[in-house]
């Protein structure tokens, strides 16, 4: 027979955590790229946020509090594996960065986006380096504020939208290489 | 605004995180240079596509069994070393807790569930209310006065169309949503100013089969209602959705309120003028 209270707090879970599983599981398969790590990542970020939460004070951002957890128990699990994310240097950072820019500026003249590449966009996004996948992460399935996503990643709101706005053009750069290597595979009519 | 502004602006603009002014200022731009224009095609198909592929993926049905289960172990663990600890709430969270927790409470024991039977889906939106109205803060997922956004919102969330009436006076107006669950399904949870009152309006896909609870007939639109410690819950069917409204305010306001969403399904609104933040 279960307590008021452990009641009280089945239902608080519920309404505060559960209710956001679907953008969890999505989040953490964009995180881990295969679906029985993401069951596990969304599993265990769902048992830490239930035991912890009597912590959470501010119910309006449940969902960006949830999610710091997901992204905290998905670097220590990351940590553990001998297959780990990427390592990105402040260095390489600015590398991609740069390279960014570049094929963006570039790309931005030569070839917009006009094709279906819904199938596409995941394995780049599956590619971006992990500060660079975690923004977009969190902005296109969490739908989250950049003032959120700084909160969930510990970093400044300029952070944020320097980081976006560089994935962004990662990712149309990686999709107009796609764009570019089916035309020349398609024959011509 | 010139290019090189417009250029800083784009991701912003899009990411809905401009202020109106800056907004209208972009908007402005877009109209005289085709070059910008071109621009935002291109980085607006790249946020299309994210958003598409965003909402791909559904998490396999026994997950959802599974946590439940984990934490259903966790938490008779946890219960075992509280009672230890006997932790007290914060003083001010005893009375909207213990109203939340009589509310659940009332699901399970019939001897005060009061001489009519309740659907479980009423006593729940009462107690979604009371969580959300409560309080300085309302939990909302989203604050805004625009009525065709927060539909889309929480319908790109719920995953179906979400109807709801549009009202803008000073003593009526929308507050905000956010997604809940209600009777175990996700629920699109509108927040409205009523009247001096907070009003709760719940959407959901209507259950399989009807509550065996009638009550009022209204232009022809049937309407339910009970009063549930201190908060009315009228709920209605329209278009094979379920729509649950809870405040403190009268039934008859709430069956107004009723025959107003019935009336004026809200799609189409315009869009509300500014006023609008994300909660966080």
């Amino acid at each position: 027979m279960r307590s008021k209270g452990e009641m009280a707090k089945r239902r608080r879970f519920e309404a505060y955590v559960l209710v956001h599983l679907d953008d969890l599981y999505r989040a953490a398969l964009r995180l881990t790229g295969k679906p029985s790590d993401a069951e596990d990542l969304v599993q265990e970020t769902c048992l830490r946020a239930f035991q912890a939460l009597d912590q959470l004070r501010q119910t309006s951002a449940a969902k960006a509090w949830v999610f710091t957890i997901l992204r905290s128990v998905f670097l220590r699990q990351a940590e553990r594996q001998t297959v780990q994310p990427i390592p990105v240097s402040p260095e390489m950072l600015d590398v991609f960065a740069r390279a960014a820019d570049l094929l963006g500026a570039l790309q931005e003249r030569a070839f917009p986006l006009q094709e279906s590449l819904l199938q596409d966009i995941r394995q780049a996004t599956l590619g971006l380096p992990l500060p660079y996948r975690e923004v977009i992460v969190l902005a296109h399935v969490g739908g989250f504020s950049y003032r959120e996503m700084a909160h969930i990643l510990e970093v400044p709101l300029g952070t944020v939208m320097s980081r976006l706005f560089r994935a962004r053009r990662l990712l149309r750069s990686a999709l107009a290489g796609v764009v570019v290597e089916r035309r020349h595979v398609e024959p011509t009519r | 605004m010139t290019c090189q502004e417009f250029a800083a602006a784009l991701d912003p603009y899009l990411d809905d995180e401009l202020p109106v002014m800056e907004v209208l200022r972009v908007q402005g731009h877009l109209h005289s240079c085709d070059h910008c224009r071109t621009m935002m095609g291109v980085e607006a198909a790249l946020h299309s596509l994210l958003a598409a592929d965003a909402i791909q993926d559904q998490p396999p049905p026994a997950l959802r069994d599974r946590i439940v289960q984990r934490i259903s172990a966790a938490g008779a663990s946890l219960s075992a070393s509280a009672r230890r600890r006997r932790v007290v709430p914060a003083a001010a969270l005893r009375a909207p807790i213990a109203l939340v927790g009589f509310l659940m409470i009332a699901l399970m024991v019939p001897g005060i569930r009061g001489p009519v039977e309740v659907p479980r889906f009423a006593i729940e939106a009462a107690a979604q209310h009371h969580l959300s109205s409560e309080g300085a803060g309302a939990n909302l997922d989203l604050m805004t006065t625009d009525l065709s956004r927060l539909t889309g919102w929480l319908g790109g969330r719920v995953g179906f169309l979400v109807k709801a009436p549009w009202v803008n006076r000073p003593d009526q107006h929308l507050v905000g949503g956010r997604v809940v669950t209600v009777g175990g399904t996700p629920a699109a949870h509108l927040l409205y100013e009523w009247g001096g009152y907070r009003l709760s309006l719940f959407v959901m896909p209507s259950p399989p089969t009807r509550p065996e609870w009638t009550e009022r007939v209204i232009d022809g639109v049937e309407i339910y209602t009970a009063r549930i410690h201190g908060t009315t819950v009228t709920w209605w069917e329209d278009a094979a959705r379920l729509y649950v409204a809870a405040s403190a305010a009268s039934a008859r306001a709430l069956e107004e309120f009723a025959l107003l969403c019935v009336r004026n399904g809200g799609l189409g609104a315009p869009r509300g003028p500014g006023s609008e933040a994300r909660d966080g």
